[in-house]
């Protein structure tokens, strides 16, 4: 137990997911795709719209804070010191980045096909 | 230090029974040989084992002999016993995990010849071998307690998570009756080694967790055996239990060994310094004594001398696990006659050093790796939460997350460990991934 190795991290994902795995990193490149193409459409970050996400992205921060340990059988008030602290907090951060970003790509991409189905003097729905 | 490294990393995985140092090294050139290793026994250390093996030789014979064709993931039935997972949460099937190239032959070892180099299954056959590696588990000895059998299990409040999945279902089914109604409970651990002996712990801490939450504690007392002056053999892990049990309202009774039971009366019989003493139960938790199994306790293979010699331990030596008088025999888990040892997170350290020995052994090398009795336990203390409890031969806490998963402290990111982690990692060991 010397060296920490990309297959044997892998390994313990694969057992833990199976098949979720292949289909979870899919989807994860399939978003990360999105979300560039994305930008290179709207040529830049629309910030108006990243600000609103992000406000509503909280509230999935705080529901992965909930959800983490219901997954693990238990609730938020099993934490019992600072590493669970830590944890949770974790959990938040990746909960409201993780949201903010899926807000802003559908939102994102909801309006650019609107512009594309209604190309005359429609606004954008979120913009 | 909040920032971890890959060490800490590892070594946090490796504590639920994780990583292992067998990956890196199977990326080196396959060791050309022709001998025949034969592991006996398809558990956890000989999946491990011939996995490892497999992956590491080229053009060895490896067998591995064991009829079962059923694998229980051991760690998982204290959680199916508590009624928190499934009873399919411990069962796959040893063909599953088998590695490729290895022979398995699905019979029982009856009797091992070291002196021959040969073993000798229930069917008869004669199997010889250049290296031998003894992972058989141990034996469950129901018997040996006067009046306890296992078909009792599930009858007059008389559980035991230890026999079967079947077992740990009817415990459950036990336990949630006492949780409703209340009465004697009595948790307790032999006088022999045990695997994991943090198992009777949780279940008594996770039975009073139940309760309080039924809001039936009140209506309920537990009561908890130890065999000796300690809890467990770790002193100041052993310390900290006390006070939690102190904390929980869990009587303690040091030196009682339990006997007899009495099912009919529902009254268990103790031996005390103070001679024989009855307690009454609604509900009981059984743990057997545990010895090394028959094939085992009667070939030469087991101590001659000292404690471990009446129930059959293997003789070898604590840092490589090779028997101290035939050279080709290894043991690996269980069976091992060594302090401590006898969990999943054992049989992780244990592997690559044996392996590796073996390997060393073939090329008439040395091998340097040492084992120096790490095992883990995540002690659950109630439902959520758990104590990462790492030592070693020496009573050493070895925390892999120093300063920042403190050993001594009731954790919600242990339990996660223990309830997420364990499972996925133990499966990458046996698959000789992790």
């Amino acid at each position: 137990m010397k060296e920490l190795t990309f297959a044997a991290l892998w390994a313990v994902f694969h057992e833990m997911l199976g098949a979720w795995l292949y289909l979870g990193l899919a989807a994860a490149v399939a978003f990360a795709l999105a979300v560039v193409v994305l930008v290179i459409r709207e040529r830049g970050v629309m910030y108006a719209r990243l600000v609103r996400c992000y406000i509503i992205g909280l509230i999935g921060g705080f529901s992965g804070v909930f959800i983490a340990p219901a997954i693990t059988l238990t609730s938020v008030t099993a934490a019992g010191g600072p590493a669970d602290w830590v944890l949770l907090f974790l959990v938040w951060v990746v909960g409201a980045i993780g949201s903010t970003i899926v807000l802003y790509t559908l939102v994102g991409w909801i309006g650019l096909s609107r512009r594309q189905s209604v190309p005359v003097a429609q606004p954008a729905l979120a913009e | 230090m909040l920032a971890l490294n890959r060490r800490q990393l590892l070594a946090a995985l490796a504590a639920t029974g994780t990583l292992g140092a067998g990956l890196s090294r199977s990326r080196a050139a396959p060791v050309k040989t022709k001998a025949h290793i034969v592991i006996a026994g398809a558990g956890a250390g000989g999946l491990a084992a011939a996995a490892q093996l497999s992956a590491r030789l080229d053009g060895a014979k490896i067998t591995l002999v064991d009829a079962r064709r059923e694998h229980l993931y051991q760690p998982g039935f204290t959680l199916v016993a508590s009624g928190l997972k499934p009873k399919d949460y411990v069962l796959s099937t040893t063909a599953e995990h088998v590695a490729a190239g290895v022979n398995w032959v699905q019979e029982q070892v009856a009797a091992f010849d070291p002196e021959s180099n040969s073993l000798t299954t229930e069917r008869g056959t004669r199997i010889t071998y250049d290296y031998l590696i003894v992972a058989t588990g141990l034996h469950l000895d129901y018997a040996s307690i006067e009046g306890m059998d296992i078909s009792l299990i599930g009858r007059e409040g008389i559980g035991s998570i230890y026999a079967s999945p079947d077992a740990a279902i009817t415990t459950r089914r036990l336990q949630a009756e006492f949780v409703e109604k209340g009465g004697d409970g009595l948790f307790g651990r032999p006088a022999t080694e045990m695997k994991c002996a943090g198992a009777p712990l949780k279940y008594t801490f996770i039975t009073d967790d139940l309760m309080r939450r039924a809001g039936t504690r009140g209506k309920a007392k537990l009561t908890f055996t130890a065999q000796n002056r300690g809890l467990f053999s770790v002193p100041i892990v052993s310390e900290k239990v006390r006070m939690l049990f102190q904390d929980r309202d869990v009587s303690v009774r040091y030196d009682h060994v339990l006997t007899a039971i009495d099912p009919a009366k529902r009254r268990a019989t103790f031996r005390t310094p103070a001679g024989m003493v009855d307690l009454p139960w609604t509900f009981i938790n059984v743990v057997p004594p545990m010895r090394a199994p028959a094939a085992v306790r009667n070939s030469p293979l087991g101590w001659r001398t000292g404690p471990w010699k009446a129930d059959g331990w293997m003789e070898v030596e604590k840092p490589t696990l090779r028997h101290v008088t035939y050279r080709n025999v290894f043991a690996l888990g269980d069976v091992a006659g060594v302090p401590k040892g006898k969990t999943a997170a054992s049989v992780k350290w244990q592997t690559p050093v044996v392996v590796d020995h073996l390997i060393a052994a073939l090329q008439d090398k040395t091998s340097s790796e040492v084992y120096n009795g790490y095992t883990s336990c995540p002690l659950i203390t109630r439902i959520g939460r758990a104590m990462l409890v790492e030592f070693d031969y020496n009573d050493n806490l070895t925390p892999s997350f120093p300063g920042v998963v403190a050993p001594l402290e009731e954790l919600w990111v242990t339990w996660v460990m223990k309830e997420a982690a364990l499972k996925p990692t133990y499966f990458a060991m046996l698959h000789g991934q992790a």
